[in-house]
């Protein structure tokens, strides 16, 4: 958590592309919320019509933060996309932490995560530490 | 009850999943009192360069379920626990490559 899930035409991507997303969408999530990136899951599926994300985030966020990290991330579609961000609909649905379960423990509230990421930074997986420390890994 | 299991190709082989959909079943029929043969399992296997962590090529697996409406955080928790213990014991992962959500069923 979070799960982006983006329906975009096949049509509109390739290999390079869905990756450049899924690199953009962990890091605008990451920045703003201070999540740690080996928590920020991007797929992709095929879909008709127009480009689509939609995001299950962590409930308890500011309203304005999800506005912002809304048009952030249409934006940043929308420019590997090539289109307008306003043909790119981001919706972000809210996800009681108390729900969902990652690295073995239950995921904390938002604001409540120091304890949590105390615990995560000793117990995450080696290969996640070693992406993290070398040069332009990880986030 | 159906749970969906969203997962990157080739990280959970083919001939695990029977085993896999059974624990599931076992496990939520013991905590709820369910029927284990009313329990599903529907398997979403996204090609590869279509399911990332980290922007990077994923190797996480993603459950999804339901509890009913009013499940106290313990139930809930001891479910979503067992579930990610069942993952990594038969597919040999660790708990970080597990994503395991309990939402309330709608009434």
């Amino acid at each position: 958590m979070p799960v982006y899930h983006c329906s975009i035409p096949e049509q509109q991507l390739d290999d390079r592309k869905r990756e450049q997303i899924a690199g953009s969408v962990t890091r605008i999530h990451c920045e703003r919320t201070g999540a740690p990136p080996e928590f920020a899951h991007v797929l992709f599926l095929d879909a008709t019509g127009g480009a689509a994300v939609v995001g299950s985030i962590r409930a308890g966020r500011p309203a304005a933060l999800r506005a912002e990290m809304a048009a952030a991330l249409a934006e940043a579609v929308a420019k590997t996309l090539g289109v307008e961000p306003g043909l790119v609909r981001v919706t972000l649905l809210e996800v009681p932490a108390s729900w969902v379960m990652e690295g073995g423990a239950v995921m904390p509230e938002p604001g409540a995560e120091a304890e949590w990421l105390a615990r995560f930074a000793t117990g995450r997986p080696r290969r996640a530490r070693e992406r993290t420390r070398s040069p332009g890994g990880g986030d | 009850m159906r749970f969906r299991v969203i997962l990157p190709e080739g990280v959970v082989p083919a001939a695990l999943r029977p085993e896999l959909a059974a624990g599931i079943g076992r496990v939520y029929a013991r905590l709820f009192g369910a029927p284990a043969a009313e329990i599903g399992v529907d398997w979403s296997e996204l090609p590869r360069g279509r399911f990332f962590t980290a922007g990077r090529p994923s190797t996480s697996s993603i459950i999804a379920g339901t509890v009913p409406a009013g499940t106290s955080d313990e139930s809930r928790h001891r479910l979503l626990a067992e579930i990610t213990a069942l993952w990594c014991e038969t597919t040999g992962c660790t708990p970080h490559e597990v994503v395991v959500t309990a939402a309330d069923a709608r009434s």
